[in-house]
């Protein structure tokens, strides 16, 4: 940020803030219409300072202040009572909010004061379309008799190509339209955009559909596209019905993530129901789940006996028999996927008793509610959270009076959040609290005998000590890290789900667990490589390159075992044969191949004999059919019939860790 | 009253009562060669232009806030309109975004209409394009 713009941002914000203060005060003796404009007018411009500067909790709150103000200024409330006691502390809590982030910290956020205030503003944000004030129609245009009934218009928006040059934003545009009803569906076209070869990001190739529930004229929503009306092509007619859901391409906006809200857009209101639910069906998606596997497998069958055959007809309907199994798959996960909600949800009690329980003040905010996951995955979370919240308030964050001395709130918070990213979901359980003591783990852990003394360990690895079951059976380490209570627990419940946890702490500003997790339990897309006669498959999320080493990027180093040179670094190479005990396979590293292999941030080589292609890969479960195997999460059945082992990339890595020092 | 002839290709009109404002866009005008003639409302706004009519000058648009003291931006827009200065790009550059505001400003006059808080790149391209000054 631009050191100027903020000394002229604080200069004007104290100046704002004393009018905010002296006006209300004087109208609280005198109410008049001049100070009410005034002082909302000082709101106004309040928030849109902040929103310059991004500040977007000043914005929040402002915003909310300017919207009761506004209604002063509208005559529908007025300037007395209560509200005034609420409007000047919210001025107060303005002035420590801007001091504090001007200071470079987070303000602390005003949570109980924008409780107390948005219900005011609410009832005009989210009133019902059928009892807005109809829009002052255009001139001309006879004033109707009636206020209009709602009714359903459908809307198709082309917006002009070089939009973005003259200042509109199309996501604006849409916002303002569902401003004035309740959107009931979102389409949006993407026939146009070119391949990203050719994408000219600076041109707009999108156009949309959307039908809206509003009482208000045709011309207001037109008034939407007043300054863009010229080249862009709407056209609006009224009474259409939305095509069933099904047909229906998922658009961008309709099925946005709720991403934290962007610089300077104001808060969101919570999504309003589809107009007409859809009935509901029940189906048992795990036997659907069973029945695409074994479809999967089948077509993998055909495929593989099908083999070289050259018949165009059959290569092309095998492709498109490829192709449809593959939808097929998407649509049956994304029947079983479930918001984090309803999983989430369930800590607000839970945290509220532990509050009373251990004496402390919790609040609990959680974010990314609709972020969908596996329900079975979902299901599967219940229990790692629950331990990760349990831990947060209990260790993680510090009593009232340790904290009140340690000068921050007396009320610690802690945080769910889910999001998705990269083919993946991330969970993430964070406590403002002591944060971890990294030096006070790793004596402990030599203590334990569970690390040499003169090992060498980054951050994250000695927080991993944590998860290290030795680590555990100590109980009380409360006055040591206050972690470590059931933490194998969580990293196993995790690792059978192909997933992996992160922490990240800083001392005395708190601690975040952060656990990913895979989109879907039964599917994966494979790669099959061959090892001395065997078929493994390497889940394709984790393989970075590959690559058939020369002899001068081999080395071997003692105490640390081979490496492979990968430009500038050294990995560690891990060799599949040895690893299994499997003879007759790649000896001399330079006649196989090495699969780079990404995990957490940290990477290794994994020699393999050969690549035998890609395939979707069934997971089933080792642990119910025989046992669990180290190295190995699932099996699956491959084309040929054969049973094919999945490999376990963080299992791997922990042997090839274990195996390496030796 | 003859227009103006001595348009400044690189001058622009900055109506806006938040000097924070003011500052963020001569930050990012400032750089890119444009001078800004900054005026605190409405009224200042008009003043500035009679100041240039005496000068026998003009700038290449204005940019007007709507909610100001003394004179809004959409008063504001309809008294310039009846000014020599009236062929003049103006862009809004405001937090509201409601149809009828948008509507009131194109009808007062106004050629474009960006919500606050704008990016850099944005208001640069918006101005490049009003003031016919695309390189």
């Amino acid at each position: 940020m631009d050191p100027q713009l903020l000394e002229i941002f604080a200069e004007e914000a104290r100046e704002i803030i004393d009018a905010l203060e002296e006006g209300l005060l004087s109208l609280e003796d005198r109410p008049d219409p001049e100070t009410i404009n005034t002082v909302f007018r000082a709101a106004h411009t309040m928030k849109g300072n902040a929103g310059i500067v991004g500040f977007d909790d000043v914005m929040e709150l402002t915003h909310l202040m300017e919207g009761v103000l506004d209604q002063m200024r509208q005559g529908a409330r007025e300037p007395k009572g209560p509200v005034m006691g609420l409007l000047l502390r919210a001025t107060d809590q303005l002035k420590g909010m801007v001091e504090a982030r001007l200071a470079g910290g987070p303000a602390a956020p005003p949570d109980e004061l924008l409780r107390e205030l948005a219900p005011l503003v609410a009832p005009e944000e989210s009133q019902a379309p059928a009892q807005e004030p109809p829009a002052s129609p255009a001139p001309g245009q006879a004033s109707p008799a009636a206020p209009p009934q709602r009714r359903r218009v459908h809307l198709k928006i082309r917006l002009p190509g070089d939009l973005f040059t003259t200042g509109t934003d199309p996501l604006q545009l849409l916002l303002e339209l569902e401003e004035l009803g309740e959107l009931e569906r979102v389409v949006c076209h993407m026939e146009d955009l070119p391949p990203f070869s050719r994408l000219d990001p600076f041109n707009l190739h999108l156009w949309w559909e959307l039908w809206l529930l509003t009482s208000h004229p045709l011309s207001t929503l037109d008034n939407v596209f007043i300054f863009v009306r010229d080249e862009a092509e709407i056209s609006m007619s009224e009474g259409a019905p939305p095509p069933p859901a099904a047909t229906v391409s998922p658009s961008p906006l309709a099925r946005r993530e709720p991403a934290p809200p962007a610089r300077g857009s104001l808060p969101k209101r919570p999504p309003r129901p589809l107009a007409t639910p859809a009935p509901t069906i029940r189906v048992d998606t795990d036997k659907l789940v069973n029945l695409v596997g074994e479809m999967v497998i089948g077509l993998a069958r055909v495929s593989e006996s099908i083999g070289e055959n050259t018949d165009p007809d059959l290569q092309s309907a095998m492709e498109s028999m490829g192709q449809i199994s593959r939808e097929m798959q998407q649509q049956v996960m994304r029947v079983r996927m479930v918001p984090v909600e309803g999983t989430f949800n369930r800590f607000r009690r839970m945290v509220r008793d532990l509050a009373a329980e251990l004496g402390k003040d919790i609040r609990l905010e959680l974010s990314g509610l609709k972020t969908e996951l596996d329900k079975n995955v979902a299901e599967q979370m219940a229990d790692p959270l629950k331990h990760l919240v349990r831990n947060a308030a209990g260790h993680g964050l510090e009593t009232p009076a340790e904290r009140r001395a340690a000068n921050k709130p007396a009320e610690g918070t802690i945080w769910l959040r889910a999001f998705q990213q990269e083919g993946r979901i991330f969970l993430e359980v964070t406590d403002d609290g002591r944060g971890i003591d990294s030096r006070q783990v790793r004596a402990k852990a030599e203590a334990l005998g569970l690390l040499p003394p003169d090992a060498h360990l980054s951050q994250e690895e000695t927080y991993q000590l944590l998860f290290h079951p030795g680590f555990t059976t100590v109980r009380e380490v409360t006055e040591l890290s206050g972690r470590g209570v059931g933490l194998d627990v969580v990293r196993e419940n995790i690792e059978s789900l192909r997933g992996s946890v992160e922490v990240e702490s800083v001392p005395g500003q708190g601690t975040t667990f952060r656990l990913r997790l895979p989109l879907t339990l039964a599917i994966i897309d494979g790669m099959n490589v061959k090892v001395a006669g065997e078929v493994f498959v390497l889940p394709m999320l984790a393989i970075v390159e590959s690559l058939r080493p020369t002899p001068g990027q081999l080395k071997t180093v003692e105490g640390k075992g081979e490496l492979i040179k990968l430009r500038e670094n050294y990995l560690p190479l891990v060799r599949l044969s040895r690893l299994f005990g499997l003879e007759g396979g790649v000896e001399d590293p330079a006649e196989g191949l090495v699969m780079i292999i990404g995990s957490l941030g940290k990477s290794f080589g994994l020699l393999v004999d050969d690549i035998l292609g890609e395939q979707q890969a069934v997971i089933k479960s080792l642990e119910q059919n025989y046992r669990k195997v180290p190295g190995i999460s699932g099996a699956t059945i491959l084309g040929d019939g054969r049973v094919g082992l999945i490999l376990d990339i963080p299992g791997l890595e922990k042997m090839a860790l274990a195996a390496g020092g030796r | 009253m003859a227009a103006p002839s001595g348009e400044d290709k690189r001058l622009i009109l900055l109506v806006d009562d938040s000097a924070t404002l003011r500052m963020s866009v001569r930050s990012v005008l400032g750089p890119a060669g444009y001078e800004l003639l900054e005026a605190a409302d409405g009224q200042e706004g008009l003043e500035a232009l009679a100041e240039l009519e005496r000068q026998g000058r003009s700038p290449a648009m204005i940019i007007s806030d709507v909610n100001m003291p003394r004179l809004d931006g959409i008063a504001f827009i309809q008294r310039v309109k009846q000014t020599p200065f009236k062929f003049l790009p103006i862009l809004v550059l405001t937090t509201e975004s409601e149809p009828e505001r948008k509507l009131a400003g194109k009808q007062a006059g106004a050629s474009g209409w960006l919500v606050k808080p704008f990016q850099p790149q944005t208001l640069l391209a918006v101005v490049k394009k009003f003031t016919r000054s695309l390189d």
